[in-house]
C-alpha cells in the first residue's frame, strides 16, 4: 500500500487496526511527502523527523502487544496519527518560534495544553507549521522567515495566519493539523486551500501555551481533510483547563454522535450584508450553489439582516492591536533572550497602534467605543439566532490571491477577514468547508456560523453538505 | 491626526527603536488605519455597556503554590539563556541613572 499520507484520521486508524500498514509506514509516507514537496510549498518551519519515527515505532510496539485493538483506538482517538501543529503552540523540547525572529531560538520547557492533549490521545507531532509572525496577518507573508505557497497554485498565497497548517493539509503532508484563530486565521486559510477549518467557541479549547496574540479572541482549532476529522480532533482538544481561566467547563460531547443527523428542518440564515459587491462573483455563485444543495436536502433558507461587517473590522482592529501591544510587552529582551529590535515591521505597526489607542486621551475615543460596539455586535447575533439555527456566508471575499498581495497594505488582513471578524468578536464558532472551484481551479469556501457552543450542530450541517458534494475528494496537482 | 511628536512618544512608550524612515512610514500607516476605524463614530453607543470579553465570565482562583516541576523548568530555562551569571539571566542594563 502506498500514499498513506492521503488518508483521513478514520482511514489511518482502520488500516492500523487491521494491520494493513504500520504506524511507522504511515509516518514515513507523510515525511516522504514533506521531503518531496515542502521545498516548493514551505509549509513547515520545523520537521521532527527522528522524533516522529521513534514515536511511531513505540506506537507499533503497543499495537503488536495489545490484544484489544478496538479498545486501544477508542481510548486513544488519535493513536498513531501524525499531526502538524502551528508554530505558535509551545512544544516542550521542540523549537517554537511563532514565525518571529524574536523567538527564533526559543525551545519551550512545556507543552501547550492543546499539544499535551494531542499527545495524550496518541497523536505524533510531525512538525511545526509556518504562520504570519505572531499570527499577525492573513497570508503568511508576514512570517519573519518565508512565505508559504498555496498547493493549488504555487504563485498564490495560502491565506493565514495558519497558512502552513492549511497548506500541509491540502498537500496531504499530514493526516491532521492544528491552527489557531483570532479572527479568520483558521477559516480563511482553510478556504483558500480547500480544506475543513473549525474555529470553536471562544474558551472551548484552552489557550494555555498558545503564544498570545489577542487574549480575548484567540482560539485553537483543527484544520483537516474532512468534517469527521475535525469532529474527532475537537473532542480531544476541548474542555476545561486549570491553566486557562477562560476555558469553559461545559461538558464536551462526542461530536461524531449526531454528525449524521442531516439538515431536515434546520433553519439557515443568509445575512444579506455578507454578500456585498466586493465579494468576488465566482465566490458568491459557488456559495449560492451550496445553498441550493442545502435546500435540496431539506434545510429551510431565510434571508436575514446583520450588523454591517465593515464595522466589525474597525472594532476588531482597535481591540486586537490594543491586546497585541500588551501581550508583546513581555518580549523585553530579558526573558526570551532576544530584544525588541528583532520585531518585524507588522508587529511594530500593531504595537504602535495598540499603544496609541490605549494611551491617555485616546482610550475613550477608540478602545472604549470599540468595546461598546462589540456589545452591539454580540447582541445582534443573539437576536439573529432567535429566528434561525445557523448562518451561512462566504468565508473570504476572494479566492487565494497572488503572492505579494499583502505588501504595503496595513489593512490587508482585516479586509480579507471582513466576513469572519463579526463572529469572532462575539466568540461564536464557525467552520469552513469547500464548495467548489474557480475557473482557475482554486478552491472556494463557505462558512457555517452558529450560536456559542453549537459545534455539534455546525459539524452536523457541514457533514451533510460534504456527503452530498464530496468537494474534498479533489486534490491539487503539485 | 498623529504628529511626529506623538509618534516619538509612542516609540518611547512601546520601547521600540525605529529608524527615521521607518518612523515616517509607520506614521503614514497609523493615520490610514485610524482613518479607517473612524467608521465607528457613525454608530450610536449611547447607554451601551462595553464588552471586554465575548462570554460571561467569573473570577477563577487557585492557590499560589510553586510546584517542583516549575523549579525544574526554571533551571532548564536559565540553561538556555544566551548569557547567565550565578543562576540568573544576564541582560543589558535596562534602567539608566
Amino acid at each position: 500500500m502506498n500514499k498513506l499520507n492521503q488518508l483521513t484520521i478514520n482511514q489511518s486508524q482502520e488500516g492500523m487496526k487491521k494491520k494493513q500498514f504500520s504506524c511507522q509506514e504511515l509516518v514515513e509516507d507523510c515525511l516522504k511527502r514533506i521531503e518531496k514537496i515542502d521545498e516548493k510549498i514551505k509549509a513547515f518551519i520545523t520537521v521532527c523527523k527522528k522524533r516522529a519515527i521513534q514515536e511511531a515505532k513505540e506506537k507499533d510496539e503497543i499495537i503488536q502487544r495489545e490484544k484489544d485493538l478496538e479498545n486501544l483506538f477508542q481510548k486513544y482517538p488519535l493513536f498513531g496519527i501524525p499531526v502538524a501543529v502551528k508554530d505558535s503552540f509551545c512544544t516542550g523540547g521542540i523549537k517554537t518560534t511563532a514565525a518571529s525572529r524574536v523567538l527564533e531560538n526559543y525551545i519551550p520547557t512545556y507543552d501547550a495544553t492543546v499539544v499535551k492533549k494531542l499527545k495524550e490521545a496518541g497523536a505524533i507531532i510531525i512538525g511545526k507549521t509556518n504562520l504570519d509572525a505572531w499570527c499577525h496577518g492573513s497570508s503568511t507573508e508576514a512570517s519573519d522567515f518565508f512565505t508559504t505557497h498555496n498547493p493549488w497554485n504555487l504563485n498564490r498565497l495560502p491565506g493565514g495566519s495558519s497558512g502552513g497548517s492549511a497548506a500541509a493539509m491540502a498537500a496531504d503532508m499530514v493526516i491532521g493539523a492544528i491552527g489557531s484563530e483570532t479572527a479568520g486565521s483558521i477559516r480563511q486559510p482553510a478556504s483558500w486551500c480547500g480544506v475543513v477549518g473549525l474555529k470553536p467557541t471562544y474558551g472551548r479549547v484552552s489557550r494555555f501555551g498558545l503564544i498570545a496574540m489577542a487574549s480575548s479572541l484567540d482560539c485553537p482549532g483543527p484544520i483537516t481533510k474532512t468534517v469527521e476529522d475535525s469532529a474527532i480532533i475537537l473532542r480531544v482538544l476541548a474542555g476545561k483547563d486549570e491553566y486557562d481561566s477562560t476555558s469553559l467547563s461545559t461538558p464536551v460531547p462526542n461530536y461524531l454522535e449526531k454528525i449524521n443527523g442531516g439538515v431536515e428542518g434546520i433553519k439557515i440564515g443568509l445575512p444579506k450584508e455578507y454578500f456585498f459587491p466586493q465579494v468576488q462573483k465566482e465566490v458568491i455563485e459557488k456559495v449560492r450553489e451550496a445553498i441550493k444543495v442545502f435546500e435540496k436536502i431539506g434545510a429551510k433558507i431565510e434571508e436575514i439582516s446583520l450588523f454591517d461587517p465593515q464595522y466589525a473590522i474597525a472594532v476588531y482592529t482597535i481591540l486586537q492591536r490594543a491586546e497585541v501591544s500588551s501581550n508583546l510587552a513581555r518580549y523585553d529582551g530579558i526573558r526570551y533572550g532576544r530584544g525588541r529590535e528583532f520585531f518585524g515591521e507588522e508587529a511594530k505597526r500593531r504595537i504602535m497602534l495598540g499603544t496609541f489607542v490605549l494611551s491617555a486621551g485616546y482610550y475613550e475615543a477608540y478602545y472604549l467605543r470599540a468595546q461598546k460596539v462589540r456589545t452591539l455586535i454580540c447582541q445582534d447575533f443573539l437576536r439573529a439566532f432567535k429566528k434561525i439555527d445557523v448562518i451561512i456566508a462566504p468565508t473570504s471575499p476572494s479566492i487565494a490571491l497572488p503572492l505579494g498581495s499583502s505588501k504595503d497594505n496595513p489593512m490587508f488582513g482585516e479586509i480579507q477577514d471582513v466576513l469572519v471578524e463579526p463572529s469572532t468578536i462575539a466568540g461564536l464558532p464557525g467552520i469552513n468547508i469547500c464548495c467548489g472551484f474557480s475557473s482557475e481551479n482554486l478552491p472556494i469556501g463557505f462558512q457555517i456560523i452558529g450560536p456559542q457552543l453549537s459545534e455539534e450542530l455546525l459539524l452536523q450541517v457541514a457533514f451533510a453538505y460534504q456527503n452530498e458534494t464530496q468537494w474534498n475528494q479533489r486534490k491539487p496537482k503539485i | 491626526m498623529i504628529s511626529k511628536k506623538t509618534i516619538n512618544h509612542l516609540i518611547k512608550l512601546a520601547n521600540l527603536r525605529l529608524a527615521r524612515k521607518g518612523a515616517k512610514k509607520l506614521q503614514k500607516d497609523l493615520i490610514a488605519t485610524l482613518q479607517y476605524v473612524k467608521k465607528l463614530e457613525e454608530i450610536d453607543i449611547e447607554g451601551v455597556l462595553p464588552a471586554s470579553h465575548p462570554m460571561k465570565t467569573e473570577n477563577v482562583l487557585r492557590r499560589d503554590e510553586p510546584s517542583k516541576k516549575e523549579i525544574k523548568e526554571i533551571t532548564e530555562l536559565i540553561r538556555m539563556a544566551p548569557e547567565k551569571k550565578n543562576g540568573y539571566f544576564k541582560t543589558k542594563r535596562i534602567l539608566s541613572f
